[in-house]
């Protein structure tokens, strides 16, 4: 498989992209107007302990870490421009991340890019490319110094293809003394490049949506979501007999989390849920899969361990059964704004959420160890 | 004899100096425009960790010795807790971290000026032109 480094012009426009509040800024000729540049990135590498089975995030990388040094999987480099017209309510933002993307290695590509409006203090809209916020932490999973894990559990965010919306979203406020609600709503459009059993394809959700409810009381936050696609595709299986269908995926999905600053507990269940998919005449993707997280901070450091488990519904999708996996990681906050990460996984060969070409007969553990060094600025 | 006497004093004097210094790091107060009603300690952590959007937040200098102590004190973090929790904010559009001003003056300055201001500031700085609105301790 090659990988490439390219300064293409796709990546040239995507820097443009970047820029464009920054040039809206300097069109509107006002002293009111503020742009505040920021970035965040890491540096880090992965590997396995077995040759054999290459580690990767999700379908979206076409390429991962087997037992040699791979420092594609784990880098990434964000940069984000937010303009604010005065207290107009109006305000535009972009972000670009540079990480790795099918077969490319470091290649650029817009997260959020949108104009927002705030109708008060409680009431926005964006009109724009917003993240796809299917889990707890979707929105943020690029920023590594923003967690405590080097990797948020494949379990259940390396399920997700899509990771953002084109169109609009909505959200919502209200407290209530100590209790914060907030709900979001986000329909659009998404695409995405993903590679299943070495299979490339590109996946379109022409409609897609993202509810969510979220409520805080002091170090708890709850948060329901249910988010979904609708994927046209048609395949090609010989010149006489093409494939036409659209696959209606659904995700259900709960999280929770409990953060009082010595404390860390993170959990979070989804299940998803897909129409029949013909030849096969199962949902395919059909699963389950949740996560339990613990840690707890001592001085610079943040310990965590994390249990997960994945279980396809049907045994086509899911030969071997489910195994649940253990991870161990810690956090060092070595000085300001900058973190040092480790963290050791040791899934079955046959999990599939874990390597690129799982073992279809054997159950054997392997090692995955990920580290590396999140920055901001 | 006369070394003894010395030898305490200086015992004595040390414990004065270290006491002072833990008095003084412990005298934070957190202040807003005069009219303002007091608030919890919950409240303002809410604020300075960005849960609640309704007031505006100034900080010290990351270099500020205050700094670290408001944020012990008031959210249980330590800085870098704080910064992780504001980068995602930053990063996902939730908001921006509170402004930083160079010490207690610009502090009382800025907050005296707006009524959805908030500060901290030591104790020894408060004047009448703001009012405290939650002593830490």
């Amino acid at each position: 498989m090659t990988r490439s480094l390219r300064w293409t012009r796709k990546s040239r426009a995507q820097f443009l992209i970047l820029l464009s509040p920054v040039l809206m800024a300097s069109a509107w000729a006002d002293d009111s107007v503020s742009v505040a540049v920021s970035g965040f990135g890491t540096a880090g590498a992965a590997m396995t302990s077995n040759a054999n089975y290459a580690y990767y995030h999700d379908s979206t990388e076409y390429t991962g870490a087997s037992n040699k040094i791979d420092v594609g999987l784990e880098s990434k480099l964000g940069l984000q421009a937010v303009v604010t017209f005065g207290s107009s309510g109006f305000s535009a933002t972009a972000q670009e991340v540079v990480r790795e993307r099918g077969n490319d290695l470091f290649s650029p590509g817009t997260e959020w890019l949108y104009a927002q409006y705030d109708v008060n203090h409680d009431l926005t809209f964006r009109l724009g490319r917003v993240a796809l916020a299917t889990f707890l932490l979707s929105d943020s999973r690029n920023v590594g110094y923003a967690s405590n894990w080097m990797n948020a559990p494949n379990e259940v965010y390396g399920d997700e293809p899509f990771q953002y919306l084109d169109g609009g979203q909505a959200r919502w406020k209200i407290s209530a003394g100590p209790v914060n609600i907030k709900l979001t709503g986000a329909f659009g459009s998404t695409s995405q490049g993903i590679s299943i059993n070495g299979v490339q394809l590109n996946v379109q959700a022409k409609t897609a949506f993202n509810v969510a409810a979220a409520i805080d009381y002091g170090n708890m936050l709850l948060r329901v979501s249910e988010t979904g696609g609708d994927s046209p595709f048609s395949l090609a299986l010989s010149p006489a007999l093409t494939v036409a269908t659209t696959t209606k995926d659904r995700f259900s999905a709960v999280g929770f989390q409990y953060d009082d600053g010595k404390a860390l507990v993170l959990s979070e269940w989804a299940k998803r849920t897909q129409n029949n998919i013909p030849l096969v005449n199962i949902p395919l993707a059909a699963s389950t899969q949740w996560y339990v997280a613990g840690g707890w901070r001592v001085g610079s450091w943040t310990p965590m361990a994390t249990y997960g488990v994945a279980k396809g519904e049907h045994s086509l999708s899911d030969p071997q059964g489910s195994f649940g996996t253990w991870s161990v990681m810690t956090r060092y906050d070595v000085a300001r704004n900058i973190d040092l990460k480790v963290q050791i996984s040791r899934p079955q060969d046959s999990n599939s959420r874990y390597f690129l070409a799982p073992s279809p007969t054997t159950t054997q553990r392997v090692n995955v160890l990920s580290f590396g060094v999140d920055f901001v600025f | 004899m006369n070394r003894q006497v010395n030898l305490l004093g200086s015992v004595l004097a040390l414990a004065g100096l270290t006491g002072a210094a833990l008095a003084q790091a412990g005298d934070l107060v957190v202040i807003m425009a005069p009219g303002a009603a007091a608030l919890s300690k919950d409240q303002v952590a809410n604020v300075y960790i960005g849960r609640n959007k309704d007031l505006k937040p100034y900080d010290l200098p990351e270099s500020a010795s205050e700094r670290t102590e408001f944020y012990r004190k008031a959210t249980d973090r330590d800085l870098s807790q704080v910064k992780a929790l504001w980068t995602r904010l930053t990063f996902t559009g939730e908001g921006t971290p509170p402004k930083e001003l160079a010490d207690d003056a610009a502090v009382k300055k800025a907050v005296a000026a707006d009524p959805k201001a908030i500060g901290y500031v030591s104790k020894a700085s408060v004047d009448s032109t703001v009012k405290v609105v939650l002593e830490l301790n």
